[in-house]
């Protein structure tokens, strides 16, 4: 008798997805939060910018041959990126800590090749606009230039319509949606990040279920 | 190979994992000398937890899952415990596959101290809710116990495991010797008072953990990092690795045999008793076989299925001690993680420390006085609050110094709600032998053929209905909720192949855990469950394990085994 067999995803509660298909909706916290704060920059008048970025990721896609490899011209970018998400403060920022390594890593290690070549092509369309708008490389540009860049991206990368592209249409992420969750990751699972930016505390020792929360007390690094 | 004396013993235990390690303990305590067989390799308390210790920046992925990951365990990758550091004590997929003939997620730790390594260390008492349900119901067969005849066998196994938790009272859910509790935080009481106030007889209360909160019996206490399933170097909850193996070696009557694949049960066909097992060294390939007055089968649920499913002979052609016909059948398993979570705006301005190993439990409040649901038995919430921490800003625009300084700030208050439900004995949901697919081991692999049906997803859409309006009583905030479509086998309490019963013809095994057919072999993991109950089992493994091994120590001196 023929057997016949499913495939199947099994999934349990939320922490389960793989991280890079679905970043944003395995926590429906964090996707309703996503979408509030896409909405509010639609409500600010922030315009739909590089609407051909959107087009792009909608019809292209990694061929046969593809694999995932970063020049160093592109790893400065993404370093740059990384230090206008978490620049050098008191504590130190993504350049200091070399985050671009970790973001390239992760994206080889953990991403499907949809993902990456969705990196690649946002990266370099990303890498592009600066020559274009301001005839100059990305790094090049003054810090006020290089916040003015990442902000207008940003403000397309969270709108509510990219939100349903990629909850809807089930696409990968953007460039500038996986660039804000890995700089992120990166900073505060860094040594760096999270004994100094945050309160890493690898041996509690006890549990006490309610204090004050001190002014200037930082947020634990590592969670429940 | 044969008789020799290296190779007999006074009992067999099969399998390591959380009621095998019990078995072998109890039976070894009252002088037996025990060969407890393994089919994974060992894994010794404290020295072989390699990942205890490392931090989240010394993992080359920061505890990602990774493409690799998933390709080397296509199931075990999507378990919520599988990670860069756990993920050792995970079996190996590709070389134990197994047949979904319907969607099975099936989750095992093929290791000395199987899955007790790993498991969520929940620890919940069965009440006469549970065990008389099926027969006021009309549905599968009855228990041959009640509570009375278990509750001072759980009392045996919660005061060596070291339960932490609180009494309340419940008919429900029956009181326990317990350590201190892990109190709910400040959240967490506000929403237990809420609740209360709008139904009197819904509680809210922290989680009964196989975590120490107290020193106990030469163990612990927890350090409250919440990497249990790395191995816990401090002995901060009960495995077979830190509590039940050292016990048993430290009366000199254990054998413990690792990489040892039990591949049937032996039957003296003249005296209709097992005369051992058969045992294929997966290391050397050599078949052994080992003797024994006693077998206990502790493989897990399937493990145990599996093994008995092979071993046929003329007097039980469908599989060992199958009689009734019921081997492999009436697969239970909870159905979970449905329900709701929400954002609370408010005590901002409260925090804690320490990473408790569990959070709380609202116990199951539905069908307890007659039916008052369109389904029948019920679900208990687990879950937790907490403050959301810097993984929310993963999906938050900004930039420079105001972005990062919200890296340092906890973020609001949120919890989650998930029901843990019970799941119905169909006859249809079975598990059955494929002699065509062969695993790595040459073994025949399992087919699984199971299904939750209409009683379950009725649970199920309660459970996020129900936890959405325990948030709105509450007063929380973007409130969602969930039903996910998961598949049996993903709650990993998968039970009842070799069910107890009163009826030789209707069951597999008597109120003893002993085979119907078959009176010197013993099961007391999850094979036995005649319903499912809706709270997690192992503790319930346990004290059944420890009375199993009380009588059958008793029948052996007795000369009835």
């Amino acid at each position: 008798m023929p057997l016949k067999i499913s495939i199947f995803t099994p999934f349990n509660g939320i922490a389960l997805i793989h991280s890079c298909r679905n970043f944003m909706f395995h926590n429906p916290i964090r996707r309703r939060e996503a979408i509030k704060k896409s909405l509010l920059l639609l409500g600010a008048g922030y315009g739909l910018g590089s609407i051909t970025l959107f087009s792009e990721s909608c019809h292209s896609g990694p061929g046969a041959n593809f694999s995932f490899k970063i020049s160093s011209d592109q790893e400065k970018v993404i370093a740059e990126i990384a230090e206008v998400f978490i620049p050098k403060t008191d504590t130190p920022g993504a350049k200091d800590i070399g985050l671009e390594k970790f973001i390239i890593s992760f994206m080889k290690d953990c991403c499907d090749p949809g993902t990456q070549y969705n990196f690649i092509q946002g990266l370099n369309a990303f890498k592009e606009k600066a020559k274009t708008n301001f005839k100059n490389e990305f790094w090049n540009l003054s810090a006020q230039d290089k916040d003015k860049m990442v902000r207008d991206e940003e403000t397309f990368s969270f709108t509510l319509l990219s939100t349903i592209k990629l909850k809807v249409i089930k696409s990968p992420a953007s460039f500038f949606q996986l660039m804000k969750k890995l700089s992120v990751l990166g900073y505060c699972t860094s040594q760096e990040g999270a004994t100094e930016a945050l309160s890493y505390l690898p041996i509690p020792g006890r549990y006490v279920p309610c204090i004050p929360l001190e002014p200037g007390q930082k947020a634990w690094a590592l969670s429940r | 190979m044969g008789a020799n004396t290296n190779n007999t013993f006074d009992a067999i235990v099969v399998g390591s994992g959380i009621s095998g390690g019990w078995a072998a303990m109890e039976l070894c305590k009252k002088g037996l000398k025990t060969l407890m067989l393994e089919r994974g390799r060992d894994v010794v308390h404290i020295k072989d937890y390699t990942s205890a210790m490392t931090n989240v920046w010394e993992f080359p992925d920061r505890l990602e899952k990774t493409n690799e990951q998933i390709k080397n365990y296509p199931i075990q990758s999507h378990c919520y415990a599988f990670n860069s550091g756990s993920e050792h004590f995970f079996v190996n997929d590709l070389e134990n596959p197994y047949n979904q003939v319907k969607p099975f997620a099936w989750f095992r730790g093929y290791q000395v101290g199987g899955k007790s390594l790993i498991w969520g260390r929940q620890c919940y008492r069965y009440s006469d809710l549970d065990f008389k349900a099926n027969q006021e119901e009309g549905i599968g067969v009855d228990w041959p116990i009640r509570y009375k005849d278990l509750a001072a066998w759980y009392d045996y196994a919660e005061d060596f495991v070291g339960v932490s938790g609180k009494n309340e009272s419940l008919s429900q859910l029956p009181d326990g010797h317990f350590l201190p509790p892990m109190e709910m935080n400040c959240l967490e009481e506000f929403m237990a008072e809420k609740i209360k106030s709008k139904f009197p007889d819904r509680v809210m209360t922290p989680a009964r953990l196989a975590n120490l909160s107290a020193p106990h019996l030469g163990r612990g206490p927890c350090q409250y990092r919440n990497l249990c399933t790395r191995g816990c170097p401090f002995s901060g909850y009960f495995s077979s690795n830190s509590a039940t193996i050292p016990a048993a070696q430290a009366t000199g009557n254990l054998s413990l045999r690792p990489f040892s694949i039990v591949t049937e049960v032996l039957l003296d066909e003249k005296t209709n008793k097992a005369k051992g097992v058969r045992v294929l060294d997966s290391e050397t390939k050599e078949v052994f076989e080992f003797y024994a007055k006693i077998v206990f089968l502790n493989a897990s649920t399937l493990g145990t299925t599996q093994i008995l499913l092979n071993s046929v002979s003329s007097r039980f052609p469908t599989g060992f001690g199958n009689s009734s016909g019921q081997l492999g059948h009436n697969v239970m398993d909870h159905i979970s993680a449905a329900g709701a979570s929400g954002t609370f705006e408010g005590f901002s301005d409260k925090y804690y420390v320490g990473r408790r190993p569990g959070g709380i439990l609202i116990p199951r409040f539905q069908n307890l006085k007659g039916k008052d649901r369109d389904y029948l038995r019920g679900f208990g919430f687990q879950g937790a609050a907490e403050r959301e921490g810097w993984e929310r800003l993963e999906t938050q625009a900004g930039t420079g110094v105001d972005f990062k300084s919200q890296i340092s700030k906890p973020g609001p208050w949120t919890v989650w709600l998930g029901g843990w439900g019970e799941c119905l004995p169909y006859f249809d949901n079975q598990v059955s032998l494929n002699k065509e697919k062969l695993d790595s081991h040459g073994q025949p692999t399992l087919n699984m053929d199971c299904t939750f049906r209409d009683n379950e997803f009725k649970m199920r859409k309660d459970m996020e209905a129900s936890g959405k309006e325990i948030l709105e009583l509450c007063g929380f905030k973007d409130i969602h909720g969930f039903q996910p479509d998961a598949p049996m086998g993903a709650t990993i309490h998968e039970m009842g192949t070799a069910r107890m019963g009163k009826d030789p013809k209707t069951s597999v095994l008597n109120g003893n855990n002993q085979m119907h057919d078959v009176k010197n072999v013993f099961i007391t993991d999850g094979s036995c469950m005649t319903s499912s109950g809706s709270v997690n089992p192992s503790l319930t493994y346990m004290a059944l394990t420890a009375r199993a091994c009380d009588f059958a120590f008793k029948e052996l001196k007795a000369g009835n085994i």
